[in-house]
């Protein structure tokens, strides 16, 4: 079982010494060793970090995802591993089989779990009462395929709502920063939970970019988003206030991954639900019944002590 | 959850100097860190974990010696009062904090 993120920012060297992964300050002469399977996530954020090749293929082997950043602190690359799974073709077959009315019926499903999610950020924020009606009323429209492209337009509401009126998707300023670097560590999350269960990334049900690898992983964080999102509206004073994303930021946008959502009515964390998301919909291509996909349902927590996390 | 194992070991002979060193080394290599000589403790995150680990080291047990092991709760090893000394700094990183800053 995998739960702990490791964030490297002033730690010069990661090597491999009796199986574990030794982390080493080389100016303070500090060691630290962690446990293979414990890891979940390693984030090298630094430009100066040197890793031995042993490293890489010991985290690799252990399905640890290694995240990259560039020089702004954005996450650019994610390494992991090849070939892990015991019965790659017949997943392949499984995936390359799936008829497009089923994708039209996914996806579908995928974008009103996305509208619903948005719907209950918006709750969360108080926002007004006339853009949450027209919220709900995209989320009772969505047609197969999401023909309507309802998900578009609740996009468009959502946005204007939280980031007000003049705000742009894919402008550079720092909410689009902030935005995009939350999606990144989900949707590379994603991506490995989606490799360890040997899917194919590039295989997607709606977004079918040529050039794309991860498609797939782009269709599953959907869901996931509206919490980037709640969290860059719950912090905007003090995204505003610095042009770069804080250091302080990018470790609360990392943290992201061990809060809390719901699936089935049990409280699980995001890393958790991902799992869980990704695992039904390994069933769902081997049975075909749309009932056993499951999506994650954001909601509203009181602050848990990290005490009561491990006891469940 | 903290599993600890508590151990005395003979080290006079070569083979029993062996045996005390695939055994130390086996603990380091699942995850144990040291809390004090003979003392090794490692930070489970459930009690199946607990399990699993606990049937692993009696798999690979010494023959001849003294070794406990002992699981407690993250609330009772919190509150172990150091009297003299302090905790190591690979001791101190050994938390349930699933965010971790180096």
């Amino acid at each position: 079982m995998s739960w702990k993120t490791l964030l490297i920012t002033n730690y010069d060297k990661l090597s491999l010494k009796n199986g574990l992964l030794m982390v080493t300050n080389l100016k303070a002469k500090k060691e630290l060793y962690f446990a293979m399977n414990d890891l979940n996530c390693v984030v090298l954020e630094n430009n100066y970090t040197t890793l031995t090749t042993q490293v890489l293929s010991k985290l690799v082997e252990n399905n640890v995802y290694l995240i990259i950043c560039d020089d702004k602190y954005e996450p650019n690359g994610l390494i992991m591993s090849f070939h892990n799974h015991w019965k790659p073709l017949t997943i392949f077959e499984n995936q390359i089989k799936l008829q497009n009315y089923q994708k039209e019926q996914l996806w579908k499903l995928v974008v009103e779990k996305k509208i619903e999610n948005s719907i209950n950020v918006m709750g969360m924020l108080g926002c007004s009462q006339r853009s949450l009606t027209m919220m709900s009323n995209f989320f009772n429209t969505v047609k197969l395929n999401d023909a309507s492209n309802r998900e578009a337009l609740a996009a468009k509401v959502f946005f204007r709502e939280l980031y007000g009126s003049s705000f742009l998707r894919f402008s550079e300023d720092i909410i689009n920063a902030a935005l995009n670097y939350g999606y990144t560590i989900l949707a590379s999350a994603i991506s490995r939970t989606l490799v360890k269960y040997g899917l194919h990334c590039f295989l997607g049900i709606f977004h079918k970019g040529k050039t794309n690898n991860w498609n797939l992983s782009y269709d599953l964080v959907e869901p996931f988003r509206p919490m980037v999102d709640l969290w860059v509206s719950t912090n905007i004073e003090s995204l505003l206030a610095n042009e770069t994303l804080h250091y302080q930021h990018r470790l609360e946008l990392i943290n992201l991954l061990n809060q809390s959502v719901v699936i089935d009515e049990k409280i699980h964390t995001v890393t958790n639900a991902i799992e869980i998301v990704v695992k039904s919909y390994y069933t769902y291509l081997k049975t075909a019944s749309l009932t056993k996909l499951k999506l994650p349902t954001i909601v509203q927590f009181e602050e848990r002590s990290s005490l009561d996390e491990t006891e469940e | 959850m903290r599993l600890m194992v508590f151990y005395d070991l003979p080290n006079t002979t070569k083979s029993e100097n062996k045996e005390y060193t695939k055994f130390r080394k086996f603990l380091i290599q699942n995850g144990f860190y040291m809390m004090q000589f003979s003392i090794y403790v490692k930070l489970c995150m459930n009690h199946d974990i607990v399990l699993i680990t606990q049937k692993k080291i009696e798999k690979n047990k010494p023959k001849i010696g003294d070794v406990r092991m002992l699981a407690i709760t993250e609330k009772q090893y919190n509150d172990i009062k150091i009297l003299v000394g302090q905790k190591s700094i690979q001791e101190s990183y050994q938390n349930i904090d699933y965010l971790v800053e180096l």
